[in-house]
Order: structure tokens, then C-alpha cells, then sequence
């Protein structure tokens, strides 16, 4: 209990703070202007969404390997806040590339890349939904979690290479994060502690949620 | 994996090693189901030129823009048909409590899933081949480019990959049909551009350098993708 | 636990505007967007914390049912 309470409480300090560091103390960007602070929430959450699934295809491993409930659980979970961190990390994206670059969206590596994790954390969300509960869908789950995972780099290194083929669809004079400032660094590494940590709570929290539910699943059937 | 002792499967393929066998078998099973039935060719065939025929009329017919689009029209229509294609990898052993059948086999898992995966390539590359012709013609392209074949090949290989493994997911839930296409089109994503761009530049008469790294994409997928999905279909099966 | 969450919350969208304020250069008019991030952001969690509220109270219930039928079962 007290560890759920100490990852709280940090994050809401590192988040308060971060905002602190957003709105007080950042440079303005020269050429993006205000818009540029998107930016300290938009690619914390971007990694942050990546890192969910990792932990997603660490826990399918370890439920395949060791058939550990406690394993799956966590894949679980790590995929609801993952698609929630993915969906997040879209919308902000778009909102910062609509002022930035005059489009709500451009088919840039990361963005492209982006879009296709959230599929394949739907995709994960959905089999483990639609098949049967209990070990057959936990298998399922797995097998999609390692598959996904390993085809992330491949769909990146694709999105890359038509990038190069087909330029004109990308747009905008930063198409890619240019270089950035002393204090813009700190204000990134705070965001993402302050984002990381908000995930390790809600990781926790679902994790323990989707435990008891789980065993109150195998309560009930046994009882019936 | 496999027991030496009084498997029917030996005795016809007695020159082949014995891994190869229990593949073989199942391939063969399936090539056999669909020539005598050929309940599954027809249909996605004549769905799949409909497709062309569709795109025909929703893009303008100019030239130019004809052969902008060919690649895209023709692995869209591909990509349908291999979805469809897909479908029918275990729906029918399903329906007819083959799966069960194959898991009372003395093979390994891995062994059943390539059978059943190279049953679904050729399936898919068949239809594609007779495709190939009749999109040719549609799109007055050149048809004997060796280039086309091979990008065909790999990427169809690359689609049964996954694509079985999916298939047999699917087919245990109850939303099969939806639920097939949301699993394999995200992981299908670097085959689809792959073989879209290296057809592109195929058409376009671009040098074999030019786009061989597509083809090394799809490769690298396919050799990937074969060997985590034959590991893992031995939990997809379960008891 | 989700009331904590949602008091952090509540605090956070309070600051978020009175900082707003500080800091005026040209291109106010990209404003809307950064609003639009913090707000989206804030709803996410904040509808996250509440399902997950959801799901408990939810198992709360069930926990109760099974827990009776178990005494049911027992007194015959």
C-alpha cells in the first residue's frame, strides 16, 4: 500500500513540477513558438507507450514460459494503459503537428509507427476479449504480444524507407526534433520521469485490479 | 518429434527425411481437399477481379495515373485475397474436428503449423498467379518480369506466416471473421508496403538494386515471422 | 485510491490555467492547442481512474454474491 501511495505522490509532485518547468521557466522555440511545449507532454507519452509494450511482451514471455497468472496479469494491464498512453500520445501529436505544420497528420516514421502499435495493442485487447476467458485467451494474448513486438521495428524500418521513396507526404521545415536546449533537456527528462512514474502507478493499480478479478473468475466457476 | 514406428506417413515419403513427412502429409491433405472440392479457388478468384474491376471505375482512367496507382490496386486485391484465403486455413477443421485430429498426430506442433502454413501459401499463391494475368492485361503492364514473381512470392510467403497463426486464433472466438483481419493487417503492414513499393519500381523499370532491399525486408520478415510463429503454435493449440 | 487521483487531478487542472498567464509572445493563437493537450490529457487519466473505480465497485458486488451463495450453501 505504501508503495502504490509513494508512486502517487511522486508523480503528482514530478507532474506539478513539470508544469512548473512548461510554463515558467522553458525558452520559447524560435520558429515553432508556444506550440513547441506540446512537445515536453507528447514524447514522454510516446515513450512511455512504447515501454508498456515491453512490459506487455515481458509478461506474454513469462506467462508461456512459466504459465504465471501473476505474468499475465501484468501483460494485461500494461496493454490497457498502453493503448491509453498510444492514444493519448496520437492526439497530442496531432494537435502539435496541426499548428507546427499546418496538417492534422503526416505519414512520418514515428507517427506511422505509432498508429500501427495502437492497432496491434488493439488487435491484443480484442483477441483476449473475443476468445475464451481464462488460459486459451491468456495464450492467445501472448502469442499476439511477441508477434506485435517484434514487428514494430520491422513496420519502422518500412515506414523509413517509403519515406525516402515518397518525401512530398511528409511535411514541415522539422520533420524531424531538431536539437534542443539546455533547460528544454531538463524539462524532457522531467516529463518523462513524471510520465513514467504516473505509469508504474496505474500499472500497479490495473495490475492488482485484474488479479482479483481473475480470482474472483475462478471463484465463481468453481461455485456455479 | 516424430515416432519411427508405424506412421502411414513414412510410407509414401520413404526418401524423405523425417521432419519433412508429417509437413508434407498435411500439405498434401489440404492440396487434395481443394482440388476435389475447389469450393474455395473460385470464389476468391472471381472476387478478386472484381476488386480490379471496381478500382477501374473509382479511380480516373488516365494513363498516367493508371500506372501510378497499378502496384497499390494490385496488392490491395492481393491482400483481400490472401485475407480471404487466410480465412479458410482452419475454418474447415474446425467445423469438421480436424484440429483435434492433428493434436492426436505423434508430431511436433511446430511441424503441423508449417504444414498447414505452406497448405495456405501455395493456396493464396495460386490464386495470385492467375491474377497476374488478367491484372496485366486490365493495366496493360508487363506481365514476365521475373521481379513481379519473386515479390509475389515472398510476400505471399510472409502473409501465411502470421497469417496462420491468426487463422488459427480466430477460428476458436466468436467474432472469427472480423477478428482475423484486425489481427493480421497490423503485422501485415511492412509486407503490404514492401511489396507495393518493389512492384512499383519493377513497373517503373528501375534497377534490381534499386529495390532489392524490399525484397530483403520481406525476407528478413518472412524467415522471422516462420520461426516465432512455428515456436509458438504449440500454445496457440493448447491441450 | 482513484480519489486520491482524482483530487490530483482536479488540483493540476486548477494551476494549469493561472500559469496561462505568464508567458505572452507572438503566436498566442497556438493557445488553443496547448490547452487542447493538457485538457485531453487530464480527461484520459481522469477516465481511466473513474473505470477503473467502475471495475471494482463491480467486483466488490460479485465478491458479496459469491460470498453469499457460499453461506447458502453452507447452511444446507
Amino acid at each position: 500500500m505504501t508503495g502504490r501511495l509513494t508512486l502517487l505522490g511522486s508523480s503528482g509532485v514530478l507532474m506539478m513540477l513539470l508544469l512548473a518547468l512548461i510554463f515558467l521557466w522553458v525558452p520559447t522555440d524560435i520558429v515553432l513558438g508556444i506550440s513547441q511545449r506540446i512537445f515536453y507532454f507528447h514524447v514522454p507519452m510516446a515513450l512511455v507507450a512504447f515501454l508498456a509494450f515491453g512490459v506487455v511482451v515481458v509478461g506474454s514471455i513469462g506467462y508461456l514460459w512459466k504459465k504465471s497468472e501473476r505474468m499475465d496479469a501484468l501483460a494485461y494491464a500494461a496493454a490497457e494503459i498502453g493503448v491509453l498512453f498510444t492514444t493519448l500520445m496520437l492526439i497530442t501529436g496531432m494537435l502539435w503537428a496541426k499548428p507546427v505544420w499546418g496538417v492534422w497528420w503526416t505519414w512520418s516514421p514515428q507517427l506511422t509507427t505509432s498508429l500501427i502499435l495502437w492497432f496491434i495493442y488493439t488487435a491484443y485487447l480484442m483477441i483476449r476479449s473475443y476468445a475464451p476467458q481464462g488460459d486459451q485467451g491468456a495464450r492467445y494474448g501472448a502469442v499476439m504480444g511477441i508477434i506485435g513486438f517484434v514487428d514494430v521495428p520491422i513496420v519502422y524500418m518500412a515506414a523509413k524507407w517509403w519515406r525516402d521513396v515518397h518525401p512530398e507526404a511528409v511535411v514541415g521545415p522539422l520533420a524531424d526534433e531538431g536539437s534542443l536546449e539546455g533547460k528544454m533537456v531538463i524539462a524532457f527528462l522531467v516529463g518523462l520521469l513524471a510520465f513514467t512514474t504516473l505509469f508504474a502507478y496505474l500499472l500497479m493499480e490495473r495490475y492488482t485490479l485484474r488479479r482479483q478479478e481473475s480470482l474472483v473468475e475462478r471463484l465463481r466457476y468453481s461455485h456455479v | 518429434m516424430t515416432e519411427k514406428t508405424d506412421n502411414p506417413v513414412r510410407a509414401y515419403s520413404s526418401r524423405t527425411p523425417s521432419w519433412w513427412a508429417p509437413i508434407l502429409a498435411i500439405l498434401w491433405k489440404d492440396v487434395l481437399l481443394e482440388s476435389r472440392t475447389r469450393e474455395m479457388v473460385m470464389p476468391i478468384l472471381v472476387f478478386s477481379f472484381l476488386v480490379i474491376v471496381v478500382f477501374n471505375f473509382v479511380i480516373d482512367p488516365k494513363p498516367a495515373l493508371v500506372t501510378a496507382v497499378a502496384p497499390g490496386v494490385l496488392w490491395v486485391a492481393f491482400t483481400f485475397a490472401g485475407m480471404l484465403g487466410l480465412n479458410r486455413t482452419f475454418s474447415m477443421e474446425k467445423e469438421h474436428g480436424g484440429i483435434e485430429g492433428l493434436m492426436m498426430c505423434p508430431v511436433g506442433r511446430d511441424l503441423i503449423y508449417l504444414g498447414k502454413m505452406l497448405g495456405t501459401f501455395f493456396f493464396i499463391l495460386v490464386v495470385e498467379l492467375i491474377m497476374l494475368p488478367v491484372f496485366a492485361a486490365i493495366f496493360n503492364l508487363p506481365l514476365f518480369e521475373p521481379g513481379l514473381w519473386l515479390i509475389t512470392v515472398l510476400a505471399t510467403f510472409g502473409f501465411a506466416t502470421v497469417g496462420a497463426t491468426f487463422s488459427a486464433m480466430a477460428v476458436n472466438t466468436r467474432a472469427r471473421e472480423i477478428l482475423l483481419p484486425i489481427l493480421f493487417f497490423p503485422i501485415a503492414v511492412p509486407v503490404i508496403i514492401a511489396a507495393t513499393e518493389a512492384t512499383r519500381a519493377v513497373l517503373a523499370g528501375d534497377s534490381f538494386g534499386d529495390y532489392s532491399r524490399w525484397l530483403q525486408l520481406m525476407a528478413g520478415f518472412d524467415v522471422v515471422f516462420v520461426v516465432i510463429a512455428a515456436l509458438t503454435f504449440d500454445f496457440v493449440l493448447g491441450e | 485510491m482513484s480519489k486520491r487521483l482524482a483530487a490530483l487531478v482536479v488540483i493540476l487542472i486548477l494551476l494549469t490555467p493561472a500559469m496561462l498567464g505568464s508567458n505572452h509572445t507572438e503566436g498566442e493563437d497556438y493557445l488553443p492547442f496547448l490547452f487542447a493537450v493538457f485538457a485531453v490529457t487530464w480527461v484520459a487519466f481522469f477516465g481511466y481512474a473513474f473505470f477503473m473505480t467502475r471495475k471494482q465497485a463491480d467486483l466488490k458486488r460479485e465478491i458479496d454474491i459469491l460470498r453469499q451463495s457460499i453461506e447458502e450453501s453452507e447452511e444446507t
